[in-house]
């Protein structure tokens, strides 16, 4: 054996002989590897899951690969089956299993009547049938058909006997596209229908070969699809960009077979998925920057608790007259030993462990193990990581002269320039939410920050732990002799109880780190929830529905939803508040002032002032109700007795329902001379309140389409209107409204003579000018105080004043308070007592300002609410659940890794943390032997040296607490400052806010004391438990 | 036969925080060819340090040191180790740190030569060999916990010889061994070395060493102060050293009441020396019968004591049936050689230690039956302890260290400080009383320990080898110490020494050994 592989043998003797130091050495390396190897795993599993997230949630048709051919068949050789055959081998190798086929013929007239025809290979899996059966593959004599959609007659033609054996609706868009628009609401559909011509039969038969070879078809222009729709679970961020080559060259292939073959894939799609994703799995590296600081810190802590061991062997090996080559051989054989053993240990753990993660995430966990842990860099990064870990070994054993230094020393020069590295990166954004998403080298900043944090944490409390030890030291002069030799002992040689005292601060302050921004993730859950849905419930008018909210049910209705359940009008509109420049977008919202101080998650960084004072600021001081003329409940007619001359003039009256919408009842023209307009009041309008009068030029259509009159909407109308009161017709009578005293014109209709009870009025109207006769309203001449953001509040002219644009209207503010955030808006808004804008908005133009969403209290039990709002006639409203959003958040698989990982984190640095005591004490009890014997030597009792050493791991902890809160709290403060992405790698809305969570920080740490002290206490019990001194059992290491 | 060791003048200075020891100061001795030297001296006479120059460990602070052609003052680390590494064997005192515990016998002694290279069948051939030789084949694959002090310490030499050194280095080699043990052990190291034909130097001062030495030297205060080679017959020479220092045997000094100062003159061919200061006072010496007090009571006793150490076959039995008595108001010293069982039995008399049977009697309260606890109290109150090898709370002051002493037994700050200078004072501390432990030399911190003891006054003092580590001025005046202790204040001190300088002033001697015994001194 040679002189280099003897010192080798020695290691492992070494090694065996004490195997349980190595053990617990190996098994701190295996943690931290292990930790560094899951979150290796996590990362990509992580990245995976988003992805699969991401692309489910696009809809099926747009993730799809679709193969198309569009010719006439009669034209050319190109068989349908000879296209099948190629469609089929360029798709299959990408998306790994076989497309269906799908043919549409142009629109086209069989037999005299406009069809649309096709035909798709399994019809039934994607169709719902409401009436008759399935269709048959068609044979050439008959060919069976499912009608999904168009009405008119059915075509028939003896050389294409079409046979309809049912209908049905398609259930996606996949196979057809959405050109046909099968799958729009009623509402939408019947809406559309006004618009455009009526849709001809769309037949559709089973499979495609069959229908596209009769005779009759043969030149009608079709198209084929072969359609494989990508599963998200198809794609994996590995593939992607293998993916998206295939999709490019089999579309080369398939083009240069045909020119009429295309392919069209959803490469676009994928790769933005893919991109975002990249933030979510680079956001662990956070947690594996804490693994790898837990590690160095243990490891060193460990090594350094057997340097003195490792001191003895080293004189003796040199008495043996080892070379220090052959001392660095045997040490860095043990070192490499122990740090190989863990480090695979822990990758194997590791990789067990993301296997499992992967298996339980529904993501192949091979896959994720050869592109993570298992991949090249993987096993090159495990091979670095038990460089690091032998080296650091090596170095902890290495026997070197222990001087006493004072002044700055090399760790101090590593600490300011570790401080430095932070300060530069973070202030050149090395790690905020933009330069994740681009990803450069923000791998590095997230893996180096934790650990760079807490070493200057750790030095600095080993810097002042100095210090505080020497005060500690004159404080415990006057105590008992425990207390005094405590004090002394740690005061003059800190040296262990430093290391001690930073390990602790190392990891306690990452356990409190992962465990303040696993609450602050958390609590952002709940925020963003509640940014969302400011109460329990938000009901919006549905798009495909086209129900206004206040129609579906009126706002008393909720109240009998549940005890306390109420529901808050909410006006939402769009303006633009600046002066100059380009639209900026402003939310205009108005909200019932009462409903401020009842919003759920209000944060006081949203604004200055409480919300109360908010709430009082922007509510009105006086009525701000709407104005006008009452009419009965039975109304059936409105007849207006008017006198014009001038030009004619279409006058119809605004009436405000009982639900807050407006109804127009059309009175009809006036002609020159003098008439009785009359018009028909809808159901909904009775009872209402009438606005104003609002005229205008009279169109084609109130002219009955007769062009010959000479008028037309370009043309502009003048002249005198002289009205009289307004006439109601019902069930009862006729009865006349009141006069119109207080009432103003706007736009083209100014009054001239306001005598009771007729009113003589000057016109000018035309399509650019809106002219109304109208209750002057309390909001008239008043701006409406609003509470606005910051931009808005700076842009405001003197008094806060700020003219908003709305459309064509435009609104005057008063800023009276200034909020950086308001739920559900963005960074530009004013919010206004929804009764105010209300007013101010419809008084002067009916319907500018209607309600638009309603927020909705649950009350007592908002589950009763849910279940109401899921019924008719609420279920036709667009629905947001607060509960729901946060739930979906956090069930969101991405954001619950990130949150288990999180708290893994904290736990098991919390369970370092008391190892790292744990080792202290009994190392002090280990090399402090001789001394503590020759103390009871002097007649110190077991008691007094058990309280000694109590006192010690007391202050130890105590030192490390305070040292780990702070550090905690500070890399907490940076990492929630800087990496501004909620759990789920999203920008957060609001914005995260550092929550200690100080309630379950209170509950691990007093677990933490709880689990020190039994320890503690049960070590130091034990050392001094055997009947004389010197004799203890030996405690590891 | 050539000189293979020179060393001229050579100094060696240990420095710490404010403080310096010199542990050799102006050592010149010369080695020959295979000659096995035996260097004798009292413990701290720098004859470990003398070792560790030669075995490369070291370097010296002054002077010139040539070993086998190469100057170790001026060799480089590299050249120190290859000489370590060819040319030396070192045997250390505490064999029990110098057996790796994680290797078996057979290991350890082809150590030596698995570093050097050797193929595993050349060193297991060359371990098996060697331990045949010492009689211990037969547990070759034992590890070296599962053997006697005497087997190890015999492992310990093979191991050191088993790639042939041409310098074997033996500090203490039997140290911590029994009569019977040391003897046997002797003769291998003797029987190797020849064999081997290399030289060897053997630090002890085990008189049974002394049979196979070709040469003896004695050392005293850093410097060489006499040798005897076999050659020269019966005749001890003094050694003179530069400047015309020598070192007179202390037995010599007192029988001519030479005490500070001296004469000398030519008278005929040699030179007499006497007493300058006349009407001085001669040294004190050890009481006479008639002096002690004829029916002291007993203090501390023991009876039908037997203790051994460690279980089975390699269990050492140390005491057998023990009887001692030890008496108020005299110093009684216990000797024996290394191993004989001093330090154990002032363990037990402090209640360190438990018998195996028989009974512990102190102060009339047999401390065996009382509990850990109550065994800290009571020393607490009437004892105080010296140990073998101190260990004084590092990070205190001399002062601090005798505060602490004083504050375990509840007296007072203000009284603790005064009894503490006092105390550090009387053993010549007073001046670094201020000075951390850690900063203090060996010789100092003893000192300290003595006045750690001394200081709460107590009852029963039991001091072991308090004075190892001082020369031997200090060791005369803390033996001086001891007596007055023990006949001021009527102390039954205890105390386990083979300093002569102490042993002088006993009153009693209880010698430990292979034939227990209690014998007067007188």
């Amino acid at each position: 054996m040679g002189r280099a592989a003897y010192p080798l043998k020695l290691s492992g003797a070494r090694l065996r002989h004490r195997p349980g130091r190595a053990a617990l050495v190996a098994l701190g390396v295996a943690a931290g590897v292990g930790a560094l190897a899951t979150v290796g795993a996590g990362s990509v599993l992580v990245q995976d899951r988003s992805l699969g997230e991401k692309l489910s949630r696009l809809d099926p048709a747009e993730r799809t690969l679709r193969a198309s051919w569009g010719g006439v068949a009669g034209q050319g050789t190109e068989t349908f089956a000879r296209l099948d055959g190629e469609a089929r081998a360029s798709l299959v190798p990408i998306a790994g299993r076989a497309p269906f086929a799908v043919l549409q013929f142009r629109e086209s007239s069989i037999g005299g009547a406009l069809v649309d025809l096709g035909g798709i290979e399994g019809l039934g899996r994607w169709v719902r049938l409401s009436s008759g059966r399935l269709p048959q593959p068609c044979t050439p004599r008959r060919c069976e058909v499912l009608q999904v959609g168009g009405r008119g007659a059915l075509p028939t033609d003896p050389d294409l006997h079409l046979a309809l054996v049912g209908s049905g609706r398609l259930v996606s868009d996949l196979p057809l596209g959405s050109q046909l628009g099968l799958r729009k609401g009623p509402a939408v559909v019947t809406a559309a229908s006004y618009q455009a011509a009526q849709q001809p039969p769309i037949l559709l038969a089973e499979g495609v070969d069959a229908l596209s070879r009769f005779p009759l078809v043969e030149n009608t222009y079709r198209t084929y699809s072969w359609v494989v729709p990508l599963e998200p679970r198809d794609v994996h961020p590995w593939e992607v960009s293998t993916l998206t080559a295939r999709i490019e060259q089999a579309g080369a292939g398939l083009g240069a077979r045909s020119n009429f073959f295309s392919l069209q894939g959803p490469v676009d799609e994928i790769q933005a998925a893919h991109d975002s994703t990249r933030v979510a799995s680079r956001r662990l590296l956070l947690i594996g920057g804490e693994a790898a600081a837990l590690l160095l810190a243990f490891v060193l802590l460990a090594a350094s608790s057997a340097s003195r061991e490792a001191e003895a062997a080293s004189r003796r090996l040199t008495w043996h007259g080892a070379t220090r080559r052959q001392l660095a051989l045997v040490f860095g054989g043990e070192a490499a030993a122990i740090a190989a053993v863990g480090t695979v240990l822990g990758w194997a753990a590791g990789a067990i462990a993301g296997a499992a993660l992967a298996r339980a995430a529904g993501s192949p966990a091979w896959a994720v193990l050869t592109h993570s842990v298992v991949s090249r860099a993987g096993l090159l990064t495990a091979a670095a990581v038990a460089l690091v870990a032998a080296l650091l070994l090596l170095g902890s054993l290495w026997p070197r002269s222990r001087t006493r230094r004072a002044g700055i020393g090399l760790l101090d020069v590593a600490a300011a320039g570790a401080l430095a590295a932070v300060v530069l990166t973070l202030a050149r954004g090395g790690a905020d939410s933009e330069a994740l998403a681009r990803g450069e080298g923000t791998g590095v900043v997230l893996l180096l920050l934790p650990g760079l944090v807490v070493f200057v944490a750790a030095v600095v409390c080993m810097r002042a732990l100095r210090p505080g030890l020497r005060l500690l030291e004159r404080t415990a002069r006057r105590g008992s002799l425990s207390v005094r030799l405590a004090g002394v002992s740690l005061a003059r040689n800190p040296g262990r109880s430093a290391a001690a005292v930073a390990f602790l601060v190392v990891s306690l302050g990452l356990a409190l780190f992962a465990a303040t921004y696993r609450s602050t993730l958390v609590r952002n859950q709940a925020d963003e929830a509640a940014f969302a849905v400011p109460l329990d419930f938000a009901l919006q008018e549905n798009d495909a529905e086209g129900q206004y909210v206040l129609e579906a049910a009126p706002l008393t209705h909720y109240r009998a939803l549940s005890p306390g359940a109420r529901a808050y009008p909410v006006i939402r509109l769009v303006g633009d508040a600046r002066q100059s420049g380009p639209a900026t977008g402003t939310t205009i919202l108005g909200v019932p002032a009462d409903v401020l101080p009842r919003l759920r998650r209000w944060r006081s960084d949203f604004a200055n002032r409480p919300r109360g004072e908010l709430a009082r600021r922007i509510a009105p001081t006086h009525s701000v109700a709407l104005r006008g003329l009452r009419l009965p409940e039975h109304a059936d007619a409105l007849e207006l007795p008017v006198q014009v001359r001038g030009g004619p003039l279409a006058l119809s009256a605004n009436i405000e329902t009982d639900d807050g919408d407006f109804e127009q009842v059309d009175l009809g023209v006036a002609i020159d001379g003098t008439r009785l307009l009359r018009g028909r009041i809808t159901d909904e309008a009775r009872g209402g309140l009438l606005v104003g009068l609002e005229a205008d030029v009279p169109s084609i259509g109130h002219l009955g389409g007769d062009r010959n009159l000479g008028f037309g909407r370009e043309a502009q109308s003048a002249g005198w209107l002289t009205m009289g009161r307004f006439r109601v017709l019902g069930p009862s009578g006729i009865s006349r409204l009141e006069s119109y005293a207080g009432w103003i014109g706007d736009g083209g209709l100014r009054p001239n003579r306001l005598a009771a009870p007729r009113v003589r009025l000057r016109y000018v109207v035309g399509p650019n000018l809106e002219a109304h006769f109208r209750p002057r309203q309390p909001t008239d001449g008043r701006p409406v105080p609003v509470i606005a953001s910051p931009d808005i509040a700076q842009a405001a002219g003197p008094e806060g004043l700020v003219p908003i644009e709305i459309v064509d209207q435009r609104l005057l503010a008063k800023v009276v308070a200034t909020a950086r955030r308001f739920p559900t808006l963005g960074d530009s808004f004013v919010v206004a007592d929804e009764r105010w804008l209300y007013t101010a908005l419809n008084g002067p133009q009916p319907r500018a300002g209607l309600v638009t969403e309603l927020w909705v209290d649950g009350g007592s039990s908002p589950n009763r609410v849910a279940k109401a709002v899921a019924r008719p006639p609420l279920d036709r409203l667009q629905i947001s659940s607060r509960r729901q959003i946060q739930a979906g958040l956090t069930t969101d698989p991405l954001g619950r890794g990130v949150l288990i990982t999180l708290g893994a984190a904290a736990i098991a640095a919390l369970a370092l943390a008391l190892a790292g005591l744990m080792l202290a004490v009994v190392s002090d009890l280990r090399d402090e032997r001789g001394e503590l014997d020759e103390l009871e030597a002097q007649g110190a009792s077991p008691a007094d040296l058990r309280r000694h050493l109590r006192l010690r791991a007391l202050i130890v902890s105590v030192a490390g607490l305070l040292g780990g809160l702070a550090t905690g709290a500070v890399l907490g403060t940076l990492v929630v400052g800087v990496v501004r992405l909620t759990a789920g790698a999203a920008a957060p809305e609001p914005p995260l806010r550092l929550d200690l969570g100080l309630g379950l920080v209170a509950i691990a740490l007093a677990l933490y004391a709880a689990a020190a002290a039994a320890l503690v206490g049960a070590v130091t019990w034990n050392a001094f438990r055997a009947p004389v001194p010197g004799t203890a059992s030996e405690v590891a290491p | 036969m050539t000189s293979v060791l020179e060393l001229r003048d050579v100094f060696r200075l240990f420095e710490s925080d404010g403080a310096g020891c010199v542990a050799l100061q102006g050592l010149s001795l010369s080695v020959r060819d295979g000659e096995i030297v035996v260097v004798l001296g009292p413990s701290g006479s720098g004859k470990t340090t003398l070792l560790r120059l030669l075995a490369g460990l070291d370097r010296p602070s002054a002077g010139t040191l040539h070993a086998f052609g190469h100057d170790l003052g001026r060799a480089s680390g590299r050249e120190l180790a290859a000489y370590r590494s060819r040319l030396t064997g070192y045997a250390e005192q505490h064999y029990s740190r110098a057996l790796s515990p994680e290797l078996t016998i057979r290991e350890l002694v082809g150590l030596r030569l698995g570093l050097d290279g050797a193929v595993t069948g050349e060193r297991l051939r060359r371990a098996d060999e060697l331990l045949d030789r010492v009689g211990l084949l037969d547990r070759r694959n034992a590890s070296a916990g599962e053997l006697s002090g005497g087997e190890q310490q015999r492992v310990a030499v093979c191991a050191a010889l088993a790639h042939r050194p041409r310098l074997l280095l033996a500090d203490e080699p039997t140290g911590e061994l029994d009569h019977a043990s040391a003897a046997i052990l002797y003769d291998v190291l003797g029987e190797l070395a020849r064999a081997e034909g290399c030289t060897t130097v053997i630090v002890s001062h085990d008189p049974e060493s002394t049979h196979i030495a070709n040469r003896i030297v004695q050392i005293r205060d850093g410097r060489l102060a006499s040798e005897w080679a076999r050659e020269d017959g019966d005749e001890e020479s003094i050694v003179v050293g530069r400047g015309g220092w020598l070192q007179l045997p202390e037995e010599l000094l007192r029988r001519a009441s030479i005490g500070r100062r001296a004469t000398a003159r030519l008278s005929g061919d040699g030179i007499l020396v006497g007493s300058a200061e006349p009407g001085a006072a001669p040294l004190p010496e050890r009481a006479s019968a008639a002096e002690r007090p004829e029916h002291a009571e007993t203090a501390a006793q023991v009876r039908g004591l037997r203790k051994s150490f460690g279980r089975g076959p390699g269990g050492a039995p140390v005491f057998d049936g023990l009887d001692a008595d030890f008496a108020w108001g005299r110093l009684t010293v216990v000797t024996g050689r290394s191993g004989s069982g001093k330090t154990t039995l002032l363990r037990l008399l402090a209640g360190l230690e438990l018998p195996g049977s028989g009974a512990v009697v102190v102060l009339g309260t047999s401390v065996a039956t009382l509990s850990r606890d109550d065994r800290a109290a009571f020393r607490r109150a009437h004892l105080g302890v010296v140990g073998q090898d101190p260990s004084l709370v590092p990070f205190l002051t001399a002062l601090e260290d005798v505060e602490l002493t004083l504050a375990l037994r509840g007296i007072p700050r203000t009284e603790a400080r005064q009894r503490a200078l006092a105390t550090l004072e009387a053993v010549g501390l007073g001046e670094l009383a201020g000075r951390r432990a850690d900063a203090l030399s060996a010789g100092e911190r003893e000192r300290v320990a003595i006045a750690r003891a001394l200081a709460p006054r107590p009852d029963v003092l039991l001091a072991d080898e308090p004075t190892a580590r001082l020369d031997q001025a200090n060791a005369l005046a803390i033996g001086r110490l001891l007596a007055l202790l023990a006949r001021d204040s009527g102390t039954a001190v205890v105390c386990a020494t083979h300093d002569r300088c102490v042993i002088e002033q006993a009153d009693d001697e209880l010698e430990l050994g292979a034939v227990l015994r209690e014998e007067a001194v007188a």
